[in-house]
C-alpha cells in the first residue's frame, strides 16, 4: 500500500484523459455527409483516433501490471487490489476489441469519428471507477458515468430507428436501477452511517432492518443493469438495435462491471453468526442462483424461436449471464472462479460472433435474419466455421471455452449440493445449443439468392482471430504445471479472488 | 504394459492423425491462399483424405491389432495427459479386446465411406473429406476414451460433422432430419454431462480430488473413477440416466426416431459411419463406464433392458416389414438388431456380453454394406423405393450376391458373422433369463421374414421395370468395396476365435469390475423372504444373481492365469 499518493486514480482515468484528448484532436470538424470523398475522410480519421484510443488503453494496461500488491485513493474511494486489477485488465482487453470492432462503423453512420471513440473511452472509465470503487456513492456516480455515454453509443445509429428505441428502453432500464441503488444507498448510510465497502460488514449498526433493506436495494439495483431476468426486457433490443461494436460492449464490459461489483458486494456480507448482515449473506447467494436459474432457462429457451440471429445472440446473452448468477450460489468457494471464466468465455464468443455479423453487413448487405446464413459455408468458409466456433462456445459446447467455464459453473453448483440447480443448467445448455443448431443448419444450407461476398476489414480480421484463438485455446489447451497462459489464467482468477477473501 | 505419458503414442496417432491431417490440409490450403496462389485442388484432398484413412487403418490393423495382447486384461495401449487439474480432467486413451475391434471395423470403414461416396459427392469435396477425417477421430477418440470427460468430449465432438454431412449433402428432408439429431443427441449429451458432474463431485466429496479416469484398469495402484463408491439410489438414477443418453445414440426404441430419417437422408458414406462406428460409441460407453460404475443399477434394470431389447426387436422388424424406401428399412433393422444387441447387454454374463459386442461388429458390417449396395443401386436407378426394383439378380447378379451375403449375415446365418454374435446371445440369455430367450427367438424369425421379403422383392422374379433392364452391374471398385466390407463377416462367420479370444478378456474385466463394485444387498427380513417365496414372487431375482456371481470371479482368475 502507498499512503499519500492517488496512484489508483491513474488506471482508471487513464481512458478519459484518452477521450479529453481525442475530443480535442477531432475539433473543428464537420460532421460527416453522405458524400463518399468525406465518408472516406471520416474513416481515415475513426482509425487514426482508435489508434490514439488504443495507445492509451495499453498504457493503463502497463500501469496496472506495474502497480504495486495493493494501492488506493485518500480515503480509500478507489481500490485498486487483486481483485480490481483483474477486473480492469479484463474491461481494458473488452475495450481494445470493441475498439477495433467500432472502426468498421466510421464513415457509415452520421456522427463525427471522435464520437463513438470518446463515449466508448468515458463508458470505460466509469466501469473502471466502478470495478475499482469502493465508497457506495463512488459506485452511484460511476455507474452514472458508466452508462450515459453507453446509452449514447447504443443511439448512435441515427438512420436506425431501432437504435434510439433500444437506447431508450436502456434509458429506463438504468434510471431504474439508478433510483434504486441510490435508494439503497441511503438507507445504509441511515442504518450505519458509512459508505464504505470494506467497513459495511463491521460496521455499528443501529437499524438492523433498514441496513438489510438497503442491502437488498443495492444489490437489486446492480441485477437491474444486468441481463439477469427479469431484468432483462431492454438487452435483446439494445442487441438488435445498436451497432455490432456496442452490443459487444453492452455484452462484456457492462455485464462484467455489474457482476465484479456484485462480487465485491457479497464478500463485504459477513457470514459469521451474530451479525446483522449474517442471514443476508447465507440467503443472497441462493437466491442469486435460483434467480440466474430462471435467467438461464428463460433466456436459452427464448433464443430457441428467435429469427432475428441479433437477437438471438442477445438471448443467449441473457442466458449466459444467467449462468453467472448460477455461479454465484458458491460465490465464496469455487463459484466466483467459475462466473469469472464464465465472464471471459462469453466475451470471446459474443465479441467474435458479433464480429462476424459485422463483417458480414458491409456495404448496405444486412445479415439480420438467421435465414441470411444460407449458403455461407460456400461462400465464406472460414467466416462460417468461426461463428459456428462462437456460437457453439455461447452454447456450451464440449471442446470449447463456454464448455470449459459452464463445467467449472455447474461443478461449483454440485459442489454445493444444489442438483436441481445443475439439472437445470443442463437443461439450459440443450436448449442453447438447439436454438445455436438453427444458424449452423441455416449455413450448410445452399442459398437461393446470389449475394455478393465482401471480405472481413482487418480490424474485424484481427478481432476475429483474437476471439476464435481464446474460444479453442481457453477450451482445448491442456492446464498443466504453470507454463502455459491457460494455467496462468486459472491461477490468476483464484488470486483475485483471494485478495478478496482478505 | 507401459502408459505413454505424452501424445501421441500409436493409439494416440491412430487417432488424432485423421483430424491431424484434415486441419494439416486447410493450414495448407490457407498458407497458398496467403501467399496469393490457388488453394490445394479438390482432387489432392481427396487422394489425401483417402491415404490418410488407409494409413490409419493400417496403423490400426498393424499396430494396434497384431500388437496387442490378447491374454492381457484391462486397458492397452494406454496414454495419458493431463487437461484440467481444477476439474480433474485429463485426456486418457487405452483400448481393451472390445474397443479393438470397434476400432478395427471404424478405420476400415472410413476409407469404404469415402470410396463408396465416390461418384456421389462432386460439390464441396473439401468440407466432404475435412467433415470425414474429423468425424473418424471424435468416433475413435471415444471408442479409445479411457476418461468419462475425454468420452464426452469425443461424443459430442462426432456431431459436429454429422451435422455438416447430412446438413450438406444430405438429401430431401435433411435439414429436419439433422435438426432431429441434433437435438435428440443434445439431450444425451445432458445426460452424460449429469453423470459426470455426480460422480466427479463423489470423488471430491470422498478423496478430496475428483477421479474420472479409468486408471485403475492399467495401474492396480493408482485411484481412479472405479475407486468412487455410489450408494444404491445413485447408481439407479445415475444409471438411468446413462442409459436413456446411450439409448438415444444406440438407439434404443422408443429413442430411436431420429435414425430413420437421418438414413433416408444421408449421403451413403455418412450412412456407413452412422450404422457402424457412431453407434458403437453407446454400446461402448455402456460396457466401459455404465456397467462397472453402477452394477446394483445395471443388476436390477438387467430384465427391464433385456424386455426393452427384445419389444425393439420386434417393434423393428413390423415397422421395417411397411416400409417402402430402401435406407428406412436398413435403419429400422439396424434399430432391431440395436435392440438384440441391448438384450445381449441385459444378461450381464460373459456369453451374452461377447454375443452383444460380435452383435454390434457384424451386424454394424453387414448393415454398412447394405447402405453401400442401396447407395450403388440409387446410383443407377435415381431412386430407393423398394416398388421400384424388380428382378435384379438378372442384369446384377454380383450385386445380388453381394445383398444376400449381407442379409443372410443379418438374419444370422451360419458361417457368417451375424451367427456367432446370435448364438452367443441366445446362449447367455438361456442362462439367465429362457422365456425371454424364447420370444428373442421368435423375434428373429420375425426380423428374417422381412429380410427375406426385401431379398426377394428386389432381386428375384421377373423384371418388370423397362428401366432394370439395362442396369449394369457392379464394376470392380464397387466389388472390391463390398469385398472388403464382407471379408470380417466371413472371417467372423468361419473363424470366430481370434475375435473372441480379444473380446472375451475384455468381458471378464467387465463383469469383475462389476463384481467388485457391487454393493451388498441391503439386509432382508427373513419373514418377507417366507412370504415372497410362499406366494412366488421371489422366485425370479434368486437366480438372476446366483447366475452371475459365484462364475464370473473364477473365470476371470484362470484367465488371469
Amino acid at each position: 500500500m502507498i499512503e499519500g499518493i492517488d496512484l489508483a486514480v491513474l488506471p482508471v482515468m487513464a481512458p478519459a484523459v484518452g477521450a479529453l484528448l481525442i475530443l480535442m484532436l477531432d475539433r473543428g470538424r464537420r460532421v460527416a455527409s453522405e458524400d463518399g470523398a468525406e465518408h472516406k475522410a471520416d474513416a481515415l480519421a475513426g482509425i487514426r483516433l482508435g489508434f490514439v484510443a488504443a495507445i492509451f488503453l495499453v498504457f493503463e494496461l502497463l500501469l496496472l501490471r506495474n502497480a504495486g500488491v495493493e494501492i488506493e485513493t485518500a480515503g480509500r474511494l478507489l481500490v485498486v487490489d487483486a481483485f480490481a486489477r483483474f477486473g480492469l485488465g479484463f474491461l481494458v482487453l473488452a475495450g481494445l476489441l470493441v475498439l477495433a470492432l467500432s472502426l468498421t462503423h466510421f464513415g457509415m453512420a452520421r456522427s463525427r469519428p471522435a464520437e463513438p471513440i470518446a463515449l466508448l473511452l468515458f463508458s470505460l472509465t466509469g466501469m473502471c471507477a466502478a470495478v475499482a470503487g469502493n465508497h457506495l456513492l463512488v459506485l452511484l456516480v460511476a455507474f452514472e458515468l458508466a452508462w450515459l455515454p453507453m446509452i449514447a453509443l447504443v443511439a448512435i445509429d441515427s438512420r436506425r430507428l431501432s437504435s434510439s428505441e433500444s437506447s431508450l428502453k436502456a434509458f429506463f432500464a438504468h434510471a431504474f436501477a439508478s433510483l434504486v441503488f441510490a435508494q439503497g444507498v441511503a438507507f445504509v448510510f441511515g442504518a450505519t452511517g458509512q459508505l464504505e465497502l470494506s467497513a459495511l460488514g463491521a460496521a455499528s449498526v443501529e437499524r438492523p432492518l433498514m441496513l438489510q433493506v438497503g442491502v437488498a436495494l443495492i444489490l437489486v439495483g446492480l441485477l437491474a443493469r444486468s441481463t439477469l431476468a427479469p431484468f432483462h426486457p431492454w438487452a435483446p433490443d439494445v442487441y438488435e438495435g445498436a451497432p455490432s461494436f456496442v452490443a459487444s460492449y453492452v455484452a462484456t464490459a457492462a455485464q462484467a462491471a455489474t457482476f465484479l461489483v456484485l462480487i465485491r458486494v457479497l464478500h463485504t456480507l459477513p457470514v459469521e453468526e451474530g451479525s446483522v448482515l449474517a442471514e443476508l449473506g447465507s440467503r443472497v447467494p441462493t437466491f442469486l442462483g435460483w434467480l440466474g436459474c430462471l435467467g438461464l432457462v428463460w433466456g436459452h429457451a427464448m433464443a430457441l424461436v428467435q429469427v432475428g440471429l441479433r437477437r438471438l445472440i442477445g438471448w443467449l446473452g441473457v442466458g449466459q449471464v444467467g449462468f453467472f448468477a448460477l455461479a454465484l450460489v458458491d460465490v465464496r468457494g469455487s463459484g466466483g472462479e467459475a462466473m469469472l471464466l464464465a465472464m471471459l468465455a462469453t466475451a470471446a464468443g459474443t465479441v467474435g460472433a458479433m464480429a462476424i455479423l459485422s463483417s458480414l453487413s458491409h456495404h448496405g448487405r444486412a445479415c439480420e435474419q438467421v435465414g441470411d446464413l444460407a449458403g455461407m459455408l460456400t461462400r465464406s468458409p472460414i467466416r462460417a466455421a468461426l461463428l459456428t466456433l462462437f456460437l457453439l462456445s455461447l452454447g456450451g459446447f464440449p471442446g470449447t471455452f463456454g464448455f470449459r467455464a459452464r463445467l467449472e459453473v455447474l461443478s461449483s453448483v454440485e459442489h454445493g449440493g444444489h442438483r436441481g440447480l445443475l439439472v437445470a443448467g443442463l437443461l439450459a445448455t440443450v436448449f442453447a445449443l438447439a436454438a445455436v443448431g438453427r444458424p449452423l443448419l441455416a449455413m450448410l444450407r445452399p442459398d437461393d439468392v446470389d449475394r455478393d461476398t465482401s471480405r472481413a476489414l482487418t480490424n474485424e480480421q484481427l478481432v476475429l482471430v483474437v476471439c476464435g484463438v481464446s474460444v479453442v485455446y481457453f477450451g482445448m489447451a491442456p492446464e498443466v504445471g504453470a507454463g502455459n497462459v491457460a494455467s496462468r489464467l486459472v491461477e490468476g482468477i483464484a488470486g483475485a479472488l483471494a485478495s478478496l477473501r482478505g | 504394459m507401459p502408459i505413454v505419458e505424452t501424445l501421441p503414442g500409436l493409439l494416440g496417432m491412430v487417432v488424432i492423425l485423421p483430424a491431424l491431417s484434415a486441419l494439416g490440409l486447410v493450414a495448407v490450403g490457407l498458407s497458398l491462399g496467403f501467399l496469393g496462389m490457388p488453394g490445394l485442388p479438390e482432387s489432392v484432398w481427396r487422394a489425401v483424405g483417402l491415404s490418410v484413412a488407409l494409413v490409419t487403418f493400417a496403423l490400426a490393423f498393424v499396430g494396434l491389432g497384431l500388437g496387442f495382447d490378447g491374454e492381457h486384461l484391462g486397458l492397452q495401449f494406454v496414454e495419458s495427459v493431463a487437461w484440467s487439474k481444477s476439474m480433474g480432467a485429463r485426456l486418457v486413451l487405452g483400448i481393451d479386446g472390445i474397443g479393438l475391434c470397434f476400432v478395427l471395423s471404424t478405420t476400415l470403414l472410413v476409407p469404404i465411406s469415402m470410396l463408396a461416396s465416390w461418384s456421389e459427392i462432386q460439390e464441396s469435396i473439401r468440407s466432404w473429406i475435412f467433415a470425414c477425417l474429423v468425424l473418424e477421430t471424435s468416433l475413435l477418440g471415444a471408442l479409445c476414451a479411457a476418461d468419462f470427460l475425454s468420452f464426452v468430449f469425443f461424443w459430442s465432438l462426432a456431431l459436429l460433422p454429422i451435422l455438416l454431412l447430412l446438413g450438406r449433402w444430405g438429401g430431401i428432408g435433411r435439414a429436419r432430419a439433422a435438426s432431429r439429431v441434433w437435438t435428440t443427441e443434445l439431450l444425451g449429451l445432458a445426460g452424460l454431462l449429469f453423470v459426470a458432474f455426480v460422480v466427479r463431485e463423489l470423488g471430491v466429496a470422498q478423496f478430496g480430488e475428483p477421479h474420472l479416469d479409468l486408471s485403475g484398469l492399467f495401474d492396480r495402484e493408482a485411484r481412479s473413477l472405479l475407486d468412487v463408491s455410489i450408494d444404491r439410489d445413485d447408481q439407479i438414477l445415475l444409471f438411468s440416466v446413462m442409459v436413456l443418453s446411450l439409448a438415444t445414440r444406440l438407439p434404443l426404441v422408443p429413442l430411436h426416431f431420429w435414425l430413420p430419417a437421418a438414413h433416408a437422408s444421408s449421403p451413403t458414406g455418412l450412412s456407413v459411419l452412422i450404422a457402424t462406428g457412431f453407434v458403437q460409441t453407446a454400446a461402448i460407453g455402456a460396457m466401459r463406464f455404465a456397467l462397472p460404475l453402477f452394477p446394483n443399477a445395471a443388476y436390477e434394470a438387467g430384465p427391464m433392458l433385456a424386455w426393452i431389447g427384445i419389444v425393439a426387436l420386434v417393434y423393428a422388424s413390423l415397422v421395417a416389414l411397411v416400409q417402402k424406401e430402401l435406407k428406412r428399412l436398413i435403419a429400422f433393422a439396424s434399430i432391431g438388431y440395436a435392440g438384440f444387441a441391448t438384450f445381449g447387454l441385459a444378461t450381464l454374463n460373459v456369453q451374452g456380453l461377447t454375443g452383444a459386442v460380435l452383435q454390434l461388429l457384424t451386424h454394424g458390417l453387414a448393415t454398412a454394406g447394405l447402405f453401400i449396395l442401396v447407395g450403388f443401386l440409387a446410383a443407377r436407378r435415381g431412386t430407393t423405393e423398394v416398388a421400384a426394383f424388380g428382378g435384379l439378380a438378372k442384369p446384377m447378379p454380383v450385386c445380388a450376391v453381394f445383398f444376400g451375403c449381407m442379409v443372410l449375415s443379418l438374419m444370422g446365418l451360419p458361417l457368417l458373422g451375424g451367427f456367432v454374435g446370435d448364438l452367443f446371445v441366445l446362449i447367455g440369455s438361456f442362462e439367465t433369463r429362457r422365456e425371454l430367450s424364447v420370444v428373442a427367438l421368435i423375434a428373429m424369425v420375425v426380423a428374417a421374414s422381412y429380410l427375406f421379403w426385401v431379398q426377394r422383392r428386389l432381386f428375384l422374379g421377373p423384371v418388370d421395370e423397362p428401366a432394370n433392364r439395362g442396369l449394369i452391374d457392379l464394376d470392380r471398385l464397387e466389388r472390391g468395396i463390398l469385398l472388403a466390407t464382407l471379408i470380417p463377416i466371413v472371417w467372423i462367420g468361419v473363424y470366430p476365435n481370434p475375435v473372441l479370444r480379444r473380446v472375451e478378456p475384455a468381458v471378464l474385466e467387465i463383469l469383475h469390475q462389476m463384481q467388485e463394485r457391487r454393493l451388498p444387498d441391503p439386509v432382508v427380513n427373513p419373514e418377507s423372504v417366507e412370504r415372497a417365496t410362499a406366494d412366488g414372487s421371489g422366485s425370479e431375482a434368486a437366480p438372476a444373481q446366483s447366475a452371475h456371481s459365484p462364475t464370473e470371479p473364477v473365470v476371470r482368475s484362470e484367465a488371469r492365469g
